[in-house]
């Protein structure tokens, strides 16, 4: 119970944290909460797909990449409301996820080389995107400039920002619910020992897909908002691997397969990037250097994430 | 075992030390971002996003530079009304994200103007951020052609676009055309700016006469080009046209050489290695006779010269083109600082860039000024040839290295 | 074939054994340690640097520079394998993935510091025209590396399956408890093979530094082929890695001639999904699949 509370607890004071912030920061720390709010989201898209279900992705720039297009290509050559065009890319990211997922499974791949499958799949997404003229090929997507509701489009940061923080708690609280019950149970047994939980009559292949699809449709309502909010996509941007890798950072950071981890991961490393980046202006190089050494520090001395490390210690405590 | 046991024990006892470290880095971090830096008010500031890091360091630093040369030298001519210029660099990451965090980082410790962003997409951000906090920003380079299709009233770019480039490249035709030349083939790298120049052209080959024979496009990551070098020895077109980035193009042409093929004429457009003096450096006169359309500075203007000067000097190489742009974006925004009663308002340093109307400058174009989109009217590349191994512009004739074209 | 098809499957060849040897190193790394290790392409260029360095600054010519790299190379890989990769050597993929990932943001930035992000050339004198038989022409930078590749195989080869510190590599991959109370020091061992493993790498690195321009993150461009390569070949499958890599040469190579080098990126991702699928132990069936 104390672990739960705590984990209720952690949430709840982010979410107070996150609601207040926007109106105590100026233009820059609102964009800085922004790339931790997308950095969030992507984690836990992430989460669920490979945290809960231990189908490691190292792809979702594919999912995210395939959500940022359907929409911007519904919204600029045939004027569907982005709002509607996410939903569509959701749909079409969550098809994908799921074939990517069926044909991995159906050949029993797992571990690094379901990852590296991952990573081609989003590798070819990128070539194809960037070599086809109906697709804009490399010119990429230019989104009109407005402040326009309907369109998802707002002149005020701070609309933008909200609407990121309530896909986030939408996210999170989807999962936190899906995760309570016999789905989340269900993941974590296929986590731990697929075979085991395949032979308790779980349904192993259904439940590793609609994890899948629901982790993709998520990554591509990240990739819409990243549309909206920063007004141009292209392959190189959208398809690449640092989009995956800003997906796996978080969760890895703050602690793989609990709900609260990606968000404080996202929380922790982002201002740590920021910061790092603003103190070495000038010498350029160390910023990265100092993000490297961060990373691998975090990774050596906090394996479980900084919400897994306590959560294990208050474990650790009761037993 | 034991050995085990202590290979457990020890990450137990540094864990809590790191965690206390991070902890405290955390809250420094918190109040360090939290505070917003107090502008000293003697100074005015422009800011300047380019990626320092990553696969496009090397062209965001030489843009960083050259900037930095065109600061000192208003700041030795006595300033703006008697006021030092103070140049702010961020790294861009080369990410969408970290153009944004940058250029917002920048407008909120003072600068008046932005300056950047090398790579497109990021230019594109960057004149949203622009926009929304209505801050100027003049583009160093970034040549996609939809860069100010959204109507920004803050953005100017003075560099040419893609479809500037390709119109130099049409009309410097008839410069090196011969009565024999029938066939042409492009090699171009496939991001934006080399397929959109090489489809630009395309779409308008019937004006030139010419017959295309070969379209061939690779990725700029690219770690060989011998089926491509292969293909085009086969096809031998009378002009070959490649379009790409210093290290693609660099093997590309080394490729070329290595295997003593003769293409009748090489006309390089935008090239990102052709008009570099490494490129010279590495092959010399083996490149004799090579055309290349890109950035020049004018060779006729002194302050070229000093610019090109002092760069030598300072960082110990010759000034690669495309910076040329870094450095009259800088004396663009310092133009209009000059007319500007309050220097400090953004608004007025605004409607002072869309007045600019600059004589004096480094480039190969006549006056800069801006259309009210923003783009540099008189925007051009210029037809450089590579003769003894050196770099003459051979067209058009008013910014001609005359001395060296009649040798 | 035509003379041209003729001559793009001899360039794809040749290039195939430079990605084999970058491959080889993975193979050792990834096959073997089981580590997914995303510092691979980081690991190259700084092969290619030392290699630039002592030939540009001291004017050593590129393969007798080889040496001192390899030496330098063993070094780091050792140290890499010693912290901090041993202390996730049982940890989740990802956290292999992404604490080599920020060995690679360090490695490549640490070279950025020092070598400036400028594009270094160095040339080879001797090297500035191609050989030629008939009217097929050879770059010789690439044919050395093809001879190194065979030589460096068939040592890598040797040390793994015929010196006790080979068999003590392999025992403690595939049991390492068992390699405990063998007496094996596995600490040290695994650090050795990671040293050896960038050696390859670093060799490799060195033997592209006079053939393309270099740069601090070129690296990352040969990253992903190296896992296609190694996952091709077998899993810890020395010649079947050697072997694979010849194949996505001669297959990015043709396809690049017939139907251009922006696809051809998209053939080898495809050919990869498709080994994934169809045969995950390797083309040659010797390698072990991994399991979770």
């Amino acid at each position: 119970m104390k672990t739960k509370k705590v984990e209720q607890g952690t949430l709840l004071v982010l979410l107070l944290m996150a609601v207040i912030y926007p109106f105590l920061s100026d233009r820059y720390m609102l964009s800085v909460g922004i790339s931790v709010l997308l950095m969030a989201l992507l984690g836990q898209s992430w989460n669920i797909m490979s945290g809960y279900a231990g189908q490691f992705s190292f792809g979702h720039a594919a999912f995210f990449g395939l959500g940022a297009y359907a929409s911007s290509i519904l919204y600029v050559d045939h004027g569907v409301s982005p709002w509607i065009g996410m939903i569509a890319g959701m749909a079409v990211a969550a098809l994908v996820g799921v074939l990517i997922g069926f044909l991995s499974f159906r050949y029993k791949l797992r571990g690094d080389f379901f990852a590296l499958v991952t990573l081609a799949f989003a590798e070819i997404l990128r070539v194809l995107f960037n070599n086809t003229k109906a697709l804009k090929a490399a010119t990429g997507i230019l989104i009109p400039y407005k402040d326009v509701w309907s369109e998802f489009q707002f002149a005020n940061d701070r609309i933008f920002y909200f609407i990121l923080l309530a896909m986030v708690i939408a996210a999170t609280i989807f999962i936190g619910l899906m995760s309570r019950r016999k789905f989340g149970v269900c993941l974590i047994a296929i986590k731990e020992n697929q075979e085991a939980a395949g032979s308790l009559g779980v349904p192993v292949l259904k439940y590793k897909l609609l994890a899948m699809a629901i982790s993709a449709a998520i990554a591509a309502m990240a990739g819409t908002f990243y549309a909206q909010y920063y007004g141009f996509i292209d392959p190189t941007v959208v398809f690449s691997a640092a989009i995956s890798v800003e997906a796996i950072v978080p969760c890895i950071i703050g602690g793989a397969g609990t709900l609260g981890g990606p968000l404080l991961g996202a929380l922790i490393i982002v201002p740590l990037k920021e910061l790092s980046n603003n103190l070495f202006e000038g010498v350029n190089g160390v910023n990265m250097i100092i993000y490297g050494v961060l990373i691998v520090l975090f990774v050596v001395f906090c394996r479980d994430g900084i919400y897994g490390t306590v959560i294990r210690r208050l474990k650790g405590a009761r037993s | 075992m034991q050995y085990i046991m202590e290979s457990e024990r020890k990450p137990m006892r540094s864990k809590r030390i790191f965690l206390l470290l991070m902890t405290a880095l955390l809250a420094l971090s918190m109040v360090l971002s939290g505070c917003k830096s107090q502008t000293a008010t003697d100074t005015i500031k422009i800011g300047s996003v380019h990626p320092l890091t990553g696969s496009m360091a090397y062209e965001g630093q030489a843009m960083v530079n050259a900037q930095k040369i065109a600061i000192d030298k208003i700041n030795a001519e006595g300033g703006i009304n008697g006021r030092f210029l103070e140049l702010v660099a961020k790294d861009s990451l080369g990410t969408s994200s970290g153009a944004a965090n940058a250029a917002l980082k920048l407008t909120n410790s003072g600068v008046v103007a932005l300056t950047g962003t090398y790579t497109s997409s990021s230019a594109q951000v960057v004149s949203r951020t622009a926009e929304k906090t209505r801050i100027p920003l003049v583009v160093t380079v970034a040549s996609s052609d939809n860069l100010l299709s959204n109507g920004y009233r803050y953005t100017f770019r003075v560099q040419p676009s893609v479809s500037v480039f390709s119109q130099n490249f049409l009309k410097y035709l008839s410069y090196f055309k011969t009565d024999d030349m029938e066939t042409v083939a492009f090699i171009y790298e496939n991001s934006n700016y080399g397929a959109g120049i090489s489809e630009y052209i395309t779409d308008h080959i019937d004006e030139t006469g010419l017959r295309i024979v070969g379209m061939l496009s690779y990725p700029a990551t690219t770690s060989t080009m011998s089926s491509e070098v292969t293909k085009l020895a086969a096809l031998d077109p009378d002009l070959l046209v490649p379009i790409g980035y210093y290290s693609d193009q660099n093997l590309f042409m080394k490729e070329v050489l290595e295997r003593g093929i003769q293409f009748k004429k090489i006309v390089g457009c935008a090239n990102g290695a052709f008009s570099d003096a490494k490129f010279l450096r590495t092959y010399g006169t083996q490149v004799d006779g090579i055309y290349d359309i890109n950035y020049r500075y004018n060779p006729n203007s002194e302050e070229a010269q000093y610019m090109l000067e002092t760069y030598r000097e300072v960082y110990g190489e010759d000034i690669p083109v495309h910076a040329i742009y870094g450095y009259e974006s800088i004396m663009v925004v310092a133009d209009a600082l000059k007319r500007c009663k309050n220097p400090d308002d953004p608004e007025e340093l605004r409607d002072a860039i869309a007045a600019s109307e600059i004589y004096e400058h480094v480039l190969p174009q006549g006056v800069i000024k801006f259309d009210e989109k923003g783009e540099n009217i008189n925007s051009a590349g210029v037809l450089v040839e590579i003769r003894d191994g050196k770099h003459i512009i051979v067209f058009p004739e008013e910014y001609a290295d005359h001395d060296e074209v009649q040798k | 074939m035509s003379l041209q098809g003729l001559q793009s499957l001899l360039d794809g060849i040749l290039m195939g054994g430079v990605y084999a040897l970058a491959a080889l190193g993975l193979s050792l790394i990834f096959g073997v340690l089981k580590i997914t290790n995303f510092a691979h392409g980081a690991m190259m260029t700084v092969g290619m640097y030392v290699v630039f360095a002592l030939g540009n600054d001291l004017g050593l010519n590129p393969y007798l520079a080889l040496p001192f790299a390899m030496v330098l190379m063993f070094l780091i890989g050792f140290l890499i394998q010693r912290f901090p990769i041993h202390y996730i050597e049982h940890a989740p993929t990802h956290n292999q993935l992404l604490l080599t990932l920020g060995m690679a943001y360090i490695l490549e930035n640490v070279l950025l510091v020092i070598f400036t992000p400028n594009y270094q050339t160095l040339t080879v004198k001797g090297f500035e025209k191609a050989w030629r038989i008939g009217s097929l022409t050879f770059a010789p930078a690439k044919l050395i590396a093809f001879g190194v590749v065979i030589i460096v195989t068939g040592c890598v080869y040797y040390l793994l399956y015929m010196t006790n510190t080979g068999k003590s590599i392999r025992a403690s991959a595939q049991n390492e408890t068992g390699a405990k109370l063998m007496g094996i020091n596995v600490r040290n061992i695994r650090a050795i093979a990671f040293g050896i493993g960038a050696v390859c790498t670093g060799i490799a690195g060195g033997l592209l530094t006079p053939i393309m321009s270099i740069y601090p993150t070129l690296g990352e461009t040969f990253q992903l082929k190296c896992f296609v390569i190694t996952v091709l070949g077998g899993m810890g499958n020395l010649w079947g890695a050697l072997v694979s890599g010849l194949i996505i040469g001669v297959v990015e190579s043709l396809s690049g001639y017939y139907l251009g080098g922006s696809w051809s990126e998209m053939v080898i991702y495809g050919i990869f999904i498709l080994i994934l699928f169809l045969r995950p132990t390797g083309l040659f069936g010797r390698g072990n699949r991994r399991e979770n």
